[in-house]
This record gives structure tokens, sequence and C-alpha cells, in this order.
């Protein structure tokens, strides 16, 4: 059966390679085809827009991370810094720069188009508007439209905030797409895209949601990244999509029921010792490594933040067809990286209790100030109100040199240890209340 | 009456340091504007009277502290590195916006929008594709009569640091000489920076 199990996985993930291979080539035609290109990034995206308007989508962090996967990090850092970029700041921003002085060579090798339009609909982290002014730089004249989601400050979104949002979409963005497109939003076309969209969020739910079962049939933070690339980025409201996400539910639904473990680029693991939380992005230069050590030891992430960046869909957000343009704006406001720090707390704090998490990991990231700040703090608090342990790791998104592998492993080695003697001591008080 | 204090400071720079009036400036957010104003008076008729010699000093700019403060003892070094900053980014709270806002209208809201929209001086906070940031620092130097730059960021300020390249761009298209430091909430050790700021200072005597 397990034999089975294993050709449906393959399934999902050959769909997945599938629809990158598709895109990456549409993207190298685009220029002949005459498609036109949106540069623009993933938190905070407005994906079934460009679709709708047959405009091809790239998103410089995943450029970056594949950069990071595909050990070309390193030197596209050294060469932006080269360029006067300083060592300290955010370095998916310099390994796209880095990238860009190189031949904007993309992920399969070939060249990637030049952008028609710069699509700033960023949320959170206010280095995205720096990245775009350096990319204008790159590309003097091109057209720029910009959309402004503001900060959850209270902890809600407001009336007027929304109103805001619909504003600037009605008034600035879609009037920019429209012109660099060429035509005129189709907006039953969009409507039919947010319905697919929902659809495909109500199964990513409950993939997402099966690691509430013991024991979890996923890692929801190292394979979750894999399973939110088509909703997080350039296929989200596709029929393709929609595809992907029934394959990957029936897959996982599938191993949940007859109890199986996550899969890992070694097979199945065969023991689920911790369960936990992760606050922070994962390191993808040394990313399969750094999954090696969790699953070694028998530590499943059962839920992550990260996987929340694109949109925290678990805890009810759906796009809405029938009100496409509000809905666009109250998705982008309500991405994790948009949430003030008390929110930010609170949904950890649900997940630890609603996962049955052993622990709370934090991978802090040096270059990225936007997840980084406020983590001591976050530790602190999730210390006090669920008195579980709490672990804290550093690392960096795709700088190798902020990767050290002994370092992490030690410190996750007797983060571990410390888990595993809780559970003996709770173990213990639990068969003495029973006597 | 600070834009005077700075207009008297680019001709005068060793009436008032730049550490002092970094200090007159930054009292004025913690008490009333009419306090303060009052202080202000009373230091412009300070240094309109002529008092100090001056030193065989470069002149400076400062940017890239727009938002995070620099240690007093940096700013302290680089002046007694024989740097006079005759202008800088630092307390843009109270110089955000250059000139007055309108008074006479009807609409103060919207004057105050337009004034922050329409007289912001430049930062990295600050979008505006339109009107470089490098052409607009190299005229400060220009009417300033600055002899060079001083990059003075916080490590962790993304903005400032991702502007920087750009602004070093313009610097050296223009033949206007330019130095690097960053600094971080704890930094207490200034020799480094002192040196490298003698070191900038000296060469500028030296060749220009
Ligand atoms: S600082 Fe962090 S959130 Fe901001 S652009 Fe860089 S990686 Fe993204
Ligand atoms: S990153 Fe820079 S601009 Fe942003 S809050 Fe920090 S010091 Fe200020």
């Amino acid at each position: 059966m397990a034999q089975a199990i294993e050709a449906i996985k393959e399934k999902s993930m050959l769909i997945q390679k599938e629809m990158l291979a598709e895109l990456f080539t549409e993207l190298s035609t685009a220029k002949e085809k005459g498609r036109k290109v949106v540069y623009t990034f993933v938190l905070g995206n407005l994906t079934e827009l460009i679709l709708a308007m047959d405009m091809l989508p790239v998103y410089p962090e995943i450029n970056a991370l594949q950069s990071g996967m595909r050990k070309k990090s390193a030197g596209y850092i050294k060469d932006a810094e080269k360029a006067g970029f300083s060592e300290d700041v955010c370095t998916y921003v310099k390994c796209d720069i880095g990238m860009m002085l190189n031949g904007n060579i993309g992920p399969t090798g070939e060249k990637l188009p030049e952008p028609d339009l710069l699509l700033l609909s960023y949320t959170g982290c206010f280095t995205f508007m720096k990245w775009f002014e350096n990319l204008e730089r790159l590309y003097p004249g091109v057209e720029i439209a910009m959309l402004h989601t503001p900060y959850q400050e209270d902890g809600r979104i407001t009336d007027d905030q929304v109103a805001y949002m619909v504003k600037q979409l009605e008034e600035e963005v879609i009037p920019k797409i429209e012109k660099v497109a060429g035509k005129k939003l189709d907006r039953a076309r969009l409507s039919k895209m947010l319905e697919d969209s929902s659809k495909a969020e109500d199964l990513w739910v409950k993939v997402l949601e099966s690691a509430k079962n013991v024991p979890s049939p996923i890692d929801s933070y190292f394979a979750g990244v894999y399973y939110m690339g088509p909703l997080f980025t350039a296929f989200r409201g596709s029929e393709r999509a929609l595809e992907y996400y029934q394959e990957l539910h029936d897959e996982i639904m599938a191993r949940k029921e007859q109890g199986l473990l996550p899969i890992t680029p070694e097979g199945e693991m065969k023991e689920e010792r911790f369960r936990l939380v992760v606050e922070g992005p994962p390191n993808w230069t040394n990313f399969r490594e750094f999954w090696k050590i969790f699953y070694d030891m028998g530590a499943v992430i059962v839920a992550s933040t990260y996987t929340k960046v694109g949109g925290v869909y678990d805890q009810g957000f759906r796009h809405d067809p029938k009100n496409p343009i509000e809905s666009l704006g109250r998705y982008c406001m309500g991405c994790y990286t948009n949430l003030s720090l008390p929110q930010r707390v609170d949904l950890l704090e649900k997940y630890i209790k609603e996962y049955k998490a052993d622990g709370f990991l934090i991978n802090s990231i040096k270059s990225c100030n936007s997840f980084s700040a406020g983590q001591l703090l976050m530790m602190r608090e999730i210390e006090k109100r669920c008195s579980i342990p709490v672990g804290f790791i550093e690392s960096d998104l795709v700088d190798p040199r902020y990767f050290s592998y002994a370092n992490i492993k030690n410190r996750l080695e007797s983060y571990f240890q410390m888990l595993a003697q809780r559970k003996t001591i709770l173990a213990q008080e639990a068969t003495t209340e029973e006597a | 009456m600070i834009e005077e204090i700075y207009d008297i400071r680019q001709q005068y720079p060793w009436r008032l340091s730049a550490v002092d009036t970094y200090y007159i400036l930054r009292a004025g957010l913690a008490m009333p504007v009419e306090d303060h104003n009052v202080i202000l008076e009373e230091v412009l008729d300070l240094i309109k009277e002529d008092h100090g010699e001056p030193m065989d000093n470069i002149r400076v700019v400062i940017t890239g502290s727009f938002c995070e403060q620099p240690p007093i003892g940096m700013l302290k070094s680089i002046e007694m590195a024989g740097c006079y900053i005759v202008d800088d980014d630092l307390m843009l709270g109270s110089r955000w916006t250059q000139g007055d806002v309108d008074e006479n209208t009807a609409d103060p809201l919207g004057a105050i929008v337009n004034a922050f929209l329409t007289k912001s001086p430049a930062s990295s906070a600050v979008y505006d594709v339109g009107n470089p940031k490098g052409a607009r620092l190299v005229k400060l130097v220009r009417r300033r009569e600055a002899d060079g730059v001083i990059f003075c960021a916080a490590s962790f300020c993304d903005p400032a640091l991702l502007d920087r390249p750009e602004l070093q761009k313009a610097c050296d298209a223009e033949g206007v000489a330019h130095i690097n430091f960053q600094f971080h909430e704890n930094t207490g050790q200034f020799k480094v920076i002192k040196e490298q700021a003698g070191t900038f200072s000296d060469s500028i005597k030296l060749w220009v």
C-alpha cells in the first residue's frame, strides 16, 4: 500500500514540476509572443489580476530562493556587494540584483524576460519598496504600479482600510495594468478565477490541518514550502492549481487515514518523536541538510508561520468571487507579515495548542528584519503562555556565510534533548496522577 | 530658525559644533514648541556673533541616519577627526518639511499633506524616482560647499543601505569624495571610526 501512496505522492509533485516548467517556457518566449511580463512580490500578490489579463508574473523572491537552492546565491550576493550593497541588508535583494547583474538567468537556465510592469503590492516589509526602486534603476522607464497595504496596527482590518485598498486598486493599479496589457479587465473572468482560488484554498487548509492528526502525515514547514508554491505564486486562480491541490489533498488524506508519517527526501519518516511549531523562514542554501537534522531526530513541524506569508487561509480568509476587488484588498492586508506582533503571538499560541506541539522553535534570519524584529518578545510570550520549551537558532535565507551547520546542529540537539527530558517528566507525572 | 542655524553653521561651523546643534534640536522633541523657539532664538543670537577660531577641518555632509540616530559618540568622533558636519539628515522629525506649511488656507490638513509631499528633504524614506536622491545629495553638497559625504547608517536599516550604492554612484560621477560607516544599537567603540574619518579628512586636505 505504501508503494501506491508513494506513486500518488509523485503525481502531485509531477503536476507541480510540469506547471513550473510550462511557466518558465512561457517566460522565455514571452517577448516573441508579445506576452507582457509583470515583476511582483509573493507577499500580498495580485496573481489573479495578472493572469486575468493574460500577463506573466515573475517573483523576485522565488528567483532568489531558487538561486539559494541551486548554490548560485553566494556568487550573486558577492557581486551585489561589489556594486556597493552592504553586507547587512536583505540577502534576497542582493541575490536578485546579483542575478540581474549576471544576465538575469532564471532557475531553468534560461534568461528571464525584462519587466513590462513593476507591480509593487508588498505587505509588511518596507524593503520591498527599496527593492523595486533598485529594479526601477536597472530598467529605467519601466511602468510602475504601487499598492500601499496598510499594516494591521490595531490588530484588525478596518472599513477605512478596505475602502483605501479598493480605491487604490480601482483608480491606480487596475488602470495601470490595463494600460500595459493594452486591454480592459474582464471582471467575469477575474471572478471565475477567484472562485477557483477559493476552492484551492479550501483544499490547502485541509492539507495544513491534517497535521493536527497524531502522527502528522505532513511536515508543515519543510514539505509545506513545496505544497504552498502554486497557491502563493504564479498559479493561484488557475485550473491547474486547483487540479494540483485536489491531487495533493487526496494523497495526504489517504496518508492520514493510514497513519503514515511525512515523506522526506530520504523516504518516509518512521517515528514522530517531537511535534514542533516553527516561526521564521527556512534557510535555502542548505535546505536538505537543515531538514535532515529534524527528521533524523524524529521531529515533525506541525505548523509554521512561514506557510502563511502568502495568506493566512487557515484562519478563515478566502478570495471572494462576489466581491473581487475588495477581497484582493483584504487578502493583501491579511498576509502573515502584515499582522501586528500581538496577532502573531496569538496565532502561534493557537497553533501550539491546536496542533498539540511539544515545542516552539524560531529560525531567526540574519538579514530579514521584517521577520526577526520582535522574535525575542515572541519567545518570552510563548514560554509564558504555553509553558513549552522554546528554541532559537540563527541562519539566513540565501547567504551561505550565515548557515553554520555545526552550530545549528549542536543547538538543535540540545533542544531535542530538552524536549525528550520534558516528555519523560510529563509521562512520569501522568503515571503518578493515575496511580 | 533651524534652517537659519544651519545656514550660519555652513559659513561658520566652528561657532556651534554639530553635536551641540544635535542636542539643541533633539531637546525640541521633548518640550513645547514655544519654549523651544525661545532656545532657538538665544542660540541664533549667540552664533550670529563671531567667536571661536576656524580650524583646518574639512566640511562634510552626513547622510543615512534619517531614522535611527547614530550614537553621539560617533558624531563627536567625526568632528574630533577634523570634519565640520555642515549638513545632515539627522532628526528629521523636526525638519521633515523644508520651508513653511501654507498657513493661509481653508484646508489645513491638505496643506500639511501637500508640504510633506512636496517639501520633504531627500531621504531613503521618500520614494521619488522622478527626482533622484543622488542628484539631490550632490546638490546639497554643492550648496553647503562641502568637501565630502559620510554615509552613516544603522546596520539594520535596509532603506538607507539599499539607497547607498545609488547615492555613491552619483557622488562618484560628480567627483564628490565619500566614506562609509555603519553603527549598531550598542556601538560604543569609536576609535576605528575616528581613525578612518581622520584619514578621510587628511586625504581630502592633501588631494583636493
Ligand atoms: S527583509 Fe525579509 S520580508 Fe523584507 S524583502 Fe527581505 S526577506 Fe522579504
Ligand atoms: S529600518 Fe531604517 S527606516 Fe526602517 S525603522 Fe529601522 S532605522 Fe528606521
